[in-house]
């Protein structure tokens, strides 16, 4: 049996048109006119993106900032239309991009109530039949006859969030509006959603937040990159999602450290320096990239240009430039690479398991001659000079623990 | 029609102080142009004249500046809430009218105090002011529409209020124009602002009111400022409708 569909979405794509300067002038549009020029670039917000929400579904969407999920919420509530594609929807359909569009600060909580239904295309009558349950959500009895400007923020946006809730449509689009409202307010929200759900309301979410996709989401869509990834189960789309934030991170991570490379802030005497660094992953492949509680391994190409007794080398990870996590030092391992003279070459290789928690980290490395333990010279230290995220793992925290529970 | 309540904008005091202002205008020019420079002796009742044609063309000037602002001056609505956007230019159009009718009692008072005889062709009165409200929200429209994407729309509309305020025959009476050269008479009142003050002197005040029918015969011509209003509501409304779609994301 097929189920109702509530919204179409038919391979739409939508583009902007960003213009490369202000240019809202009618000089400029007659002298570009002129020219033949073309003075905006086109931004592809949307790229053939089609599925169907089904009535009674509580549909989630979820995308990191900038993948065009906001620009699909609009589409859906018909503010933007569609370069190519079509969207169909069946019913009548409420959207909450933000909370409180709308509201005039010099009326009462009254007329507010009834300008915002206006405004959503509801009838005054309408509005009178579903008056006494928004104000009776909102708990603002009292106040519906002062003006909004006496309003606290809070009671505005409880306001604002009553009419969205309790309007009689259809199809409900929220985006991201629900962190509002005092610890109370919010248990209420939550409450409305379940209600909401077991009443069969089409809901459209758009979210952030992993907590609420898990808690209420019947189906989820992942947007990354103007393009629809994922639509199915909410746990699949939850990891989907956290691994696209965390590859966001890896490259950046890869980017700050190839940008660092020259810059690294390195101090020392100069008799030895170490020239190059590279980790790699369990599979041998150079990474900045390390698994939790998974072997890994690093070398160190270390040049000396004078005469050094005793080098002694180090490398330390800290989570950030103040606090150690762990290191390793040949010296305090009693290691010994033996005198180095002039144009000597030193390859240390280093190896071990990964013990810190999913996190990204700083690490440092250095090499020194070294008399003792509080007696030595710096060479060469890398202070800082690169970033490895480390991703994986059960842990909380910043150690992979090893630890584990059983009943008995 | 429920969005209409967009026009509670506007507070008590607010259409007070509408009042105020053409008022002041009309003293201006009342004591400059009646009494220092005499520009108004030909005419019986010249203040009563001028005071109608300053309120009608003031509606004119506050309606499609407001109109112009309207879709960009509610861009937050625009941007968030699919509503028929007509409906912001409408409700703007209908408080400049509501500051028209007020205008207009005191107009009528005057015309009471200054033994004018109304006669029964006073009755097209409504018609001209259907006329006036049809050709300013036609405009508005255009206008609104157009400074979505043209943001120096403002300052040109500027521009051309000012000099169309002296192309009008508002301050001046048209008789002395017709002496001086027919064509520019039949120019002026070719223009829509021009025709609709004109036949609102005629029927309210005085049949010696000069109009488009004195100076030529040929009816087309006669008809031909209530046609321009008629294509102008036409083209605006499928050029605002064509370009509405993309508010959102122009605004």
């Amino acid at each position: 049996m097929s189920k109702e569909v509530a919204i179409g979405v038919d391979h739409v794509s939508k583009d902007f048109k960003l213009p490369h300067e202000k240019q809202s002038g009618l000089k400029q549009t007659i002298l570009n006119f002129h020219f033949g020029k073309q003075n905006f670039e086109m931004q592809h917000a949307l790229r053939d993106v089609s599925f169907d929400i089904e009535k009674g579904e509580f549909f989630g969407i979820v995308g990191r900032n900038g993948s065009g999920k906001s620009t699909l919420l609009k589409i859906l509530a018909h503010i933007y239309q569609p370069t190519k594609g079509k969207v169909s929807v069946k019913g009548k359909l409420v959207p909450f991009i933000e909370l409180g569009v709308g509201f005039n600060m010099e009326l009462t909580g009254r007329d507010n109530v009834y300008l915002n239904g206006a405004l959503l295309g509801f009838s005054y009558k309408e509005m009178a039949a579903m008056y006494d349950t928004i104000v009776e959500f909102a708990e603002l009895e009292q106040f519906m006859d002062q003006k909004l400007k006496n309003y606290s923020s809070g009671m505005q946006v409880r306001l604002a969030f009553s009419i969205a809730i309790r309007a009689q449509s259809d199809i409900l689009l929220i985006d991201e509006v629900l962190a509002v409202g005092d610890a109370n307010f919010q248990k209420k929200s939550i409450e409305v959603f379940d209600e909401l759900k077991r009443a069969g309301r089409t809901i459209v979410f758009v979210t952030h937040s992993m907590d609420y996709v898990r808690e209420f989401c019947d189906r989820v869509a992942v947007i990354d990159d103007s393009k629809l990834l994922y639509i199915g189960d909410p746990e699949k789309a939850i990891d989907i999602y956290n691994k696209l934030n965390f590859d966001r991170d890896s490259v950046r991570t890869e980017a700050e450290n190839e940008k660092k490379k020259d810059a690294v802030e390195r101090f020392g005497n100069g008799n030895a320096r170490i020239e190059t660094y590279k980790f790699f992953d369990k599979n041998g492949k150079e990474t900045a990239k390390l698994a939790a509680g998974e072997p890994f391994s690093a070398e160190l190409d270390i040049a000396f240009h004078d005469e050094v007794k005793n080098p002694a080398v180090g490398v330390m990870f800290r989570k950030n430039p103040l606090e150690n996590l762990f290191g390793i030092n040949s010296l305090y391992n009693g290691q010994s690479f033996g005198a180095k003279h002039k144009g000597d070459k030193l390859k240390i290789k280093l190896s071990g398991v990964m013990p810190l928690a999913a996190g990204t980290y700083l690490v440092s490395m250095s090499v020194s001659d070294a008399r003792s333990a509080s007696n030595y010279t710096e060479l060469d230290n890398l202070n800082n000079a690169l970033k490895i995220n480390v991703e994986g793992g059960l842990a909380w925290g910043l150690i992979a623990s090893t630890a584990k529970m059983e009943a008995e | 029609m429920t969005d209409f309540k967009l026009r509670y904008q506007g507070s008590a005091l607010g259409y007070a102080w509408s009042l105020v202002r053409p008022l002041v205008l009309f003293a201006i020019l009342l004591t400059v142009f009646g009494f220092i420079l005499k520009i108004g002796s030909t005419i019986p009742h010249y203040p009563i004249y001028l005071l109608i044609g300053i309120v009608l063309w003031n509606f004119f000037a506050e309606a499609t500046n407001t109109g112009l602002q309207s879709i960009v001056g509610r861009g937050d609505l625009i941007r968030k809430l699919n509503f028929p956007r007509y409906t912001i230019v409408v409700a703007g159009s209908i408080s400049a009218f509501i500051n028209l009718c007020l205008s207009l009692i005191v107009v009528f008072i005057f015309l009471a105090f200054s033994g004018v005889e109304l006669r029964p062709i006073a009755l097209l009165f409504p018609i001209l002011v259907a006329e006036l409200y049809l050709l300013a929200l036609a405009l508005a429209f255009f206008l609104a529409a157009l400074f979505v994407k043209y943001r120096d729309i403002t300052y040109m509309w500027e521009l051309f209020m000012q000099a169309a305020f002296y192309a009008t025959p508002i301050i001046y009476p048209m008789a002395v124009v017709v002496t001086k050269n027919k064509l520019i008479a039949k120019l002026i009142l070719l223009n829509p602002m021009a025709q609709i003050i004109q036949d609102a002197r005629y029927v309210l005040v005085s049949p010696q009111t000069v109009v488009l029918s004195d100076l030529t015969h040929n009816w087309l011509l006669v008809i031909s400022p209530v046609l321009l209003v008629f294509v102008a509501i036409g083209l605006a409304t499928w050029y605002f409708k064509k370009s509405s779609k993309d508010f959102a994301e122009n605004v």
